[in-house]
């Protein structure tokens, strides 16, 4: 804007209207000159916007509806020992003394029957809810394999 | 010493991030009509073991578009070893939000054939499937073979085996 009022400034003062429409045209098109500037200015950080409006949309959709598939379960337990001809497997989360598990183990000798043929216990031993969750499973073949569940609650 | 970028480059640089936005928009709303219109169609075989009462059942879920069933079907046995069939079945609403599935029970119908079950059934079922005024939260995990393991508050409750379609 002030080129274009310091060209309106050096104009002869006798100069008929060619001049003015000059000067009107003058404008115009410095106006043009910065609008289109100002857009050019623009363009890199609607950019900027743009990437950071993509990476979260798609993060949202991919945390709230696309993400239910989860790497095997197993990887959740640890190998303890075995017995009674199972493999028995902890929760890695819910650690209790080996000593507290052999004492489960003995006096529910139902979480071990049935070995031959779901060899594979995962334990998940509750401390406080005296409850055991367990999951019989024939095979470690993730992608073909039979499982039963198991509860137990223990009663005081 | 300031460097410019040409403008041609600017214009395709903006076009091309408009254009990723554009695809991550249409990527996310293909997602949730994914996860809209998902089937949970799985079977568990389970044994349940309270004190001198268990429960050899099937449980088989269904959910789909925000409603889904729960059916239980399997023998009591009482402590003196005498066997009951019992059979089970439990309405329900629930909402996704991510892997969270927030349900809450609709109503349901047991048959037993003695009275008594009634008490012990309710405890040997590993969740509960009579309160109707109460959100429960689960947690839905596919598996590999594309079996879901159900956990509540993290804790593995049961293996649920995916029924295929024919």
């Amino acid at each position: 804007m002030s080129d274009a009022s310091s060209t309106a400034d050096q104009l002869p003062p006798h100069t008929g209207e060619p001049q003015l429409t000059g000067i009107v045209k003058g404008h115009a098109k410095t106006d043009g000159l910065a609008e289109h500037h100002l857009l050019d200015r623009l363009l890199i950080p609607a950019s900027l916007i743009f990437i950071i409006l993509s990476a979260v949309i798609f993060a949202m959709g991919v945390y709230r509806y696309d993400n239910t598939y989860h790497d095997d379960f197993s990887g959740d337990y640890v190998y303890f020992k075995a017995f009674s001809g199972c493999e028995i497997y902890l929760n890695k989360q819910e650690a209790l003394p080996s000593s507290e598990i052999q004492n489960i183990l003995n006096a529910w000798p139902v979480i071990t029957s049935d070995c031959s043929k779901l060899p594979l216990r995962y334990l998940t031993a509750y401390h406080n809810h005296l409850r055991v969750f367990y999951l019989s499973c024939n095979t470690k073949d993730k992608a073909d394999r039979i499982c039963r569940s198991g509860h137990l609650r223990m009663l005081k | 010493m300031q460097i410019r970028t040409p403008k041609n480059v600017k214009v395709t640089l903006f076009i091309t991030t408009l254009l990723l936005l554009l695809f991550s928009t249409y990527s996310a709303i293909m997602m949730k009509k994914k996860s809209d219109d998902k089937i949970v169609h799985c079977m568990s075989a389970f044994d349940s073991h309270v004190d001198k009462s268990s429960l050899h059942a099937t449980a088989t879920l269904y959910l789909y578009r925000g409603k889904g069933s729960v059916q239980i079907s399997g023998d009591y046995i009482s402590p003196d070893g005498t066997h009951y069939p019992v059979k089970s079945v439990a309405g329900m609403i629930y909402h996704v939000d991510g892997q969270d599935y927030h349900v809450r029970f609709t109503g349901n119908n047991t048959t037993f054939r003695k009275d008594d079950v009634n008490k012990d059934f309710g405890l040997l079922l590993p969740f509960s499937i009579s309160s109707t005024n109460i959100d429960y939260v689960y947690q839905l995990e596919m598996q590999n073979d594309g079996s879901y393991l159900i956990r509540q508050n993290g804790n593995a409750l049961i293996m649920c085996k995916k029924i295929s379609r024919p």
